[in-house]
């Protein structure tokens, strides 16, 4: 017999079992499931289906930024989201701890400088690292893993076109849509396209990003001018009306006080017309001001665009199947047959950012990936729970939350029945320095003795809520809250030493022990 | 009781010796220096694996027992590990040689071989995976690694 192993391509036909299966172009296997995108939900909801025993495929494929940006797999999150962002707003905070630590007593130089080649590549081999350790567990949780574009031949036939060029058809019982969204860059704004950047390219950025003018209000916006500012570059935010509009309006206030004071500047009510590029190559930003409806111009070394996320679903073919999407932002509608991921075809689920009206978050996807595949193929019946998701926001001065926001909740309740208990406060660790604290706030929103929203202002924002976020899902009420005893000296104790009412109209300043 | 200097393979030492003659000069004894000589003659055959294909002529179909350095861009203890592999073998006289494996660039290869931390690194001899590490290692773990792969 002729040895034939895996590396060559060479079969004797006559001496093939008769049920071998011949290298063509399209797989007679039938999958279990696929799903297309690799990200966060995605790689979650295919790996519980492996452990499930089922036949997993996933398919992920990034389509360059407008700069040409790309990456590896794992999503969003890790390659140009959460990740990067974290590390990189951790890097300017570590700046001011080394002002700060001249008044402890540490020999530091009064100057000190940050070097954006050293930062970025630290953050980038990090991120590959990540990109590696996602392949190794696809392989060792048994997930064929395949690097191309997926689109819908029908509802059972997903094909996919490798880099390569080659496709090939996957017959699968059942499919889940979870793309994701991408940075939507205004195509109408002359030189948006052409030299803005976006989320996608920051991380990536060879050279030093400069004197950056950031355009939009979302965290995205304020997250990465902070982290900018923080670094030493001298950093604008173009905002079209108010910071963080999907936010607690007096928490997104004070946020972006928090950064103005921190030396980043804000144009306000400003919207930007065109952008070229001057003979050193530097980006000359023409923007209007809308109050008085004056043009300016400004010279700028780099250019992002932050406004709007936007799906990219054309190439899914979703339409030939009957697959309802939002017109405005093209995400997929979920929530048919009582089932909130399932789309209008019945065996086709959408997780994570591209489902419609949902957080989007890299642990709302995570887990409704894993409780999909558990009602898919482990019998469950228990749906994602999308109520009291906590997040929070990672400007320098992180804001925490936790519920829904107080217009919110005097929207639902009426003014009369919500009590907000608030405070401010000052971190310990700042009083040495002598660190601004006047944006350290914390409220608690209350209807009766449910507390409908908990929101905080501070360092370690994000550590601190995630505490109370449990705490409210296992059914804290405000008397639990402020009835537990604080750890003391921490900025969570403030939160269960509030006492003070808006109503009362007594000033929140919290003061000594 | 620390160990002696001397017995640190990875400290760079320098001993005066007393002149033995007064004709001759004091003479520098240069203990445990780790020699990176840049030569024009090649001692050992180290190379990098292209795909598949290089990697089956050059390291399964080698007559020599390869060493793969499984390694990876991002990664940093890969970093140190490669230069003390590469003067380790070259002190073998060509009895073993070198194959790198950028796993970025072969994942295939990389996940044929199981390979999941880095730096991995795996001995072949006559076409099968004999014994491998994985992390950075001493000196002296590497050489005994190399002597077990070659004897």
């Amino acid at each position: 017999t002729m040895f034939v192993n895996k590396h060559s391509r060479t079969f004797i036909f006559k001496r093939l079992p008769r049920n071998y299966r011949q290298f063509t172009s399209s797989s007679t296997e039938d999958y279990d499931l696929v799903v297309i995108g690799g990200g966060s939900g995605g790689l979650a909801c295919a790996k519980a289906a492996s452990q499930l025993q089922k036949k997993v495929a996933v398919l992920d494929f990034v389509t360059p930024s407008t700069q040409g940006t790309t990456w590896g797999l794992g999503g969003t999150c890790v390659n140009v989201g959460c990740i990067p962002k974290k590390l990189m707003h951790h890097a300017s905070l570590l700046g001011d701890a080394i002002r700060d630590s001249k008044a402890y007593g540490w020999n530091v130089p009064d100057e000190v400088q940050s070097d954006w080649t050293t930062l970025s590549t630290a953050v980038q081999n990090h991120v590959k690292s990540l990109n590696w350790g996602h392949r190794v567990q696809l392989r060792d949780k048994n997930v064929e893993y395949i690097n191309g574009l997926g689109s819908f031949k029908d509802p059972h036939t997903v094909r996919v076109k490798e880099s390569n060029g080659t496709e090939r058809l996957l017959k699968t019982r059942n499919a889940v849509i979870a793309v994701g969204v991408r940075p939507y860059v205004p195509s109408q704004i002359p030189g948006a396209v052409e030299y803005g950047a976006t989320s996608d390219d920051l991380f990536w950025l060879k050279k030093t990003p400069g004197k950056t003018l950031l355009i939009g209000a979302s965290y995205i916006a304020l997250e990465c001018g902070g982290f900018l500012n923080g670094l030493g570059f001298d950093t604008s935010i173009m905002v079209r009306s108010r910071p963080l509009k999907q936010f607690d309006q007096q928490m997104a206030e004070l946020v972006a006080e928090s950064m103005e004071s921190k030396g980043t500047r804000f144009l306000r009510k400003c919207v930007p017309v065109s952008i070229e590029k001057d003979s050193r190559g530097r980006l000359v930003v023409k923007y209007e001001d809308l109050t008085n409806r004056q043009t300016k111009e400004e010279v700028f070394d780099t250019v992002m665009f932050a406004t709007g996320r936007h799906a990219v679903t054309n190439n899914l073919n979703l339409e030939a199947l009957g697959i309802e999407v939002d017109q405005t932002t093209q995400k997929v509608f979920g929530g048919h047959s009582d089932d909130h991921e399932r789309t209008s075809v019945a065996n086709i689920y959408a997780i994570g950012d591209i489902l419609h009206n949902r957080p989007e978050l890299t642990p709302v996807a995570i887990k409704a990936g894993q409780l999909l595949a558990d009602r898919l193929f482990g019998g469950s019946q228990v749906q994602m729970d999308y109520n009291m998701i906590p997040t929070t926001v990672f400007t320098p001065l992180e804001y925490g939350v936790v519920g829904i926001s107080e217009e919110k909740a005097v929207s639902c309740h009426g003014e009369e029945n919500i009590e907000v208990y608030h405070a401010f406060y000052t971190p310990l660790e700042f009083a040495v320095p002598r660190r601004d604290a006047s944006h350290c706030y914390i409220k608690a929103i209350c209807f009766g003795d449910r507390i409908l929203g908990l929101h905080l202002i501070g360092p370690n924002a994000g550590e601190v809520i995630q505490g109370f976020a449990v705490a409210l899902r296992c059914g804290a009420t405000w008397s639990g809250l402020s009835g537990s005893v604080g750890i003391h000296p921490t900025t969570a104790e403030e939160v269960v030493k509030l006492h003070i009412t808006k109503r009362s109209g007594a000033d929140p300043t919290v003061t000594g022990c | 009781m620390t160990t002696s200097r001397r017995e640190n393979k990875n400290v760079k030492s320098i001993y005066f010796a007393k002149a033995h003659h007064p004709h001759y000069p004091a003479v520098n004894i240069n203990y445990n220096i780790q020699r990176h000589v840049a030569t024009a003659e090649k001692k050992f055959e180290c190379f990098n694996i292209q795909d598949a294909k290089d990697f089956q002529t050059r390291v399964i179909e080698s007559p020599v027992p390869v060493i793969v350095d499984f390694h990876a861009t991002w990664c940093g203890p890969c970093k140190l590990l490669g230069p003390r592999l590469e003067a380790i073998i070259s002190n073998k006289e060509g009895q073993v040689s070198l194959a790198k494996v950028d796993v970025d660039e072969n994942v295939e290869i990389a996940m044929e071989y199981l390979v999941e931390s880095l730096p991995t690194v795996i001995g072949f001899k006559n076409g099968r995976k004999i014994n491998k590490f994985i992390g950075l290692q001493e000196d002296d773990a590497i050489d005994s690694f190399v002597e077990k792969l070659i004897h």
